[in-house]
């Protein structure tokens, strides 16, 4: 059976002068289609880089990785990145221009033509999702932090990508603003079938978000377990199942 | 903002002040120390039968057309560069060559090769901005963000997308400071320039007017000369380019 997208046999090393470091060790996954899966892991465990060589940013060593049966060589609009950098918005474009230019990409990439008009409506209904539709004519820089990841993930969102990849874009905003940007990510991902690749160190995260979460290791980078998280969406992170889902991958993660 | 204007008002009204008591004084001779009275006398007869106004036409339209040229193959300079090492080697050693080189110093061989018109001073023009401002516009374009060029990998741009919708306004800030580096190189070696090569049919910018106030004895005239460049400069400076940078890289956030 050919799953949505899969991960065969993936290796990556990077050369430093003095030695070979192994990044990441025969990596095996299936991802299954409008699924919420999160990558958990402790720093240096090759998350990141995972993450790089789904979008096509990166070269594997060795393995493949399929869509649909289908080799992936290079980054494509079908997986689009949100980052955890502030930085990946334009600053040079008010707040509905940046997200204007995934509309326009997409579409182009599409081959559709929108006019000018039915763009901005595009680009307003994502910023209405992620509740900045006011702050249209803002610049970048005249937000807060957790406004700006907002803004990158309506941009994120108005590209209509089938699958989303999240470099822990949560993971420099204050921690009532995680919560609030995770919610939201709930949310919107239950509104509209996409899948979600979601990368994060933080275990509560991972519970809070994920329908299934892959625990990773450090030197070398692999999968030591996959966790099916049945609990019912929208989670409580005061509840008795959240805490022992939490205990369980802390306990996994520091043996 | 607005006490520098201030403080330089004050302190140009009281440089003013000293400049004509030392001139009424008779410590100089009137004809190599005149007055502000005999200069902006000058300066208003020039300006009104026009020999002054169609100077300084004449300089600022070389200018102009020089900085053009000069920006539109700085612009293509640094892109080729940015796009393929080979050139980028080549283009680096180029600079590295023209850019320590004085266009004072290419003047007799410009005027042996290209005699004394436009052309001339074009060329001097040209030489002295072209290397600082695409050396400046090469560091602008390696200096943008990697997560830009990931974001455009992403989203499929391709070269010429990439480089109007991310390369040049996310380098812009180093393209405005390199067109002042170039603008006050340019106006330097305008002026010099039109010294050298002279006038063809009287007219030969600034520059050559000073020069031919000089060869008349004409101090007063070549103090209004010098006004004029002086307002020039300040124009351009405080005014094109604090308005260029507020309209762009204050506003977003620089």
């Amino acid at each position: 059976m050919s799953s949505y997208l899969e991960l065969k046999n993936i290796n990556k090393s990077f050369e430093t002068e003095k030695e070979k470091k192994i990044v990441l060790a025969d990596i095996n996954l299936k991802i299954r289609e409008n699924e919420f899966l999160t990558i958990l892991g402790p720093s240096g465990c090759g998350k990141s880089t995972l993450l790089k060589i789904i979008a096509g940013f990166s070269k594997t060593d060795g393995g493949k990785l399929l869509k649909k049966g289908k080799a992936i060589k290079e980054a494509g609009m079908d997986r689009l990145m949100l980052f955890q950098d502030f930085e990946q918005l334009f600053p040079w474009q008010k707040v509905i221009n940046n997200v204007e230019f995934a509309v326009k990409q997409a579409a182009k990439n599409k081959k559709l033509k929108l006019s000018s008009v039915q763009i901005k409506e595009r680009a307003l209904k994502y910023l209405k999702q992620v509740k900045l539709r006011d702050y249209q004519n803002y610049y970048p820089h005249q937000l807060s932090g957790g406004m700006k990841q907002r803004v990158a993930l309506a941009r994120t969102l108005a590209a209509e990508a089938e699958i989303m990849l999240m470099d822990e874009p949560f993971g420099s905003v204050d921690s009532q603003t995680r919560q609030e940007l995770q919610q939201l990510l709930v949310q919107l991902w239950q509104e509209e079938n996409r899948t979600i690749i979601f990368v994060t160190h933080d275990i509560r995260e991972a519970v809070f978000l994920s329908q299934r979460i892959v625990v990773m290791k450090n030197e070398p980078g692999q999968i030591i377990n996959i966790v099916e998280n049945k609990l019912p969406y929208l989670r409580k992170r005061s509840s008795r199942n959240f805490n022992h889902l939490f205990e369980e991958l802390q306990s996994q993660l520091h043996s | 903002m607005k006490s520098k204007y201030k403080q330089r008002f004050f302190w140009g009204i009281l440089l003013a002040f000293i400049w004509q008591l030392t001139a009424v004084s008779g410590i100089f001779s009137e004809l190599i120390f005149p007055g502000l009275d005999q200069i902006s006398i000058v300066l208003f007869k020039s300006l009104q039968d026009g020999t002054l106004i169609k100077q300084i036409a004449f300089s600022l339209s070389v200018i102009a057309q020089g900085l053009f040229l000069a920006t539109i193959m700085a612009l293509l300079f640094a892109l080729t560069a940015y796009f393929s090492s080979t050139a980028a080697g080549l283009i680096d050693t180029l600079t590295a060559l023209a850019h320590p080189l004085p266009g004072i110093a290419l003047m007799p061989l410009i005027l042996i090769w290209f005699g004394s018109g436009r052309m001339a001073i074009l060329i001097v023009i040209i030489h002295s901005v072209l290397w600082p401002l695409s050396l400046n516009l090469s560091t602008g374009f390696n200096s943008i963000p990697d997560i830009y060029t990931l974001i455009a990998k992403n989203y499929r741009l391709n070269k010429f997308e990439f480089m109007y919708k991310i390369l040049i306004p996310a380098s812009l800030p180093y393209f405005i400071s390199g067109l002042k580096i170039a603008w006050a190189r340019s106006w330097r070696a305008l002026i010099s320039a039109e010294m050298l090569f002279g006038a063809i049919n009287s007219l030969g910018g600034l520059g050559w007017y000073i020069f031919q106030r000089r060869v008349f004895f004409d101090l007063p005239g070549v103090f209004a000369g010098i006004i004029v460049i002086i307002m020039i400069g300040i124009v351009v400076e405080d005014f094109i380019f604090a308005k260029l940078e507020n309209k762009t890289v204050k506003k977003w956030g620089a």
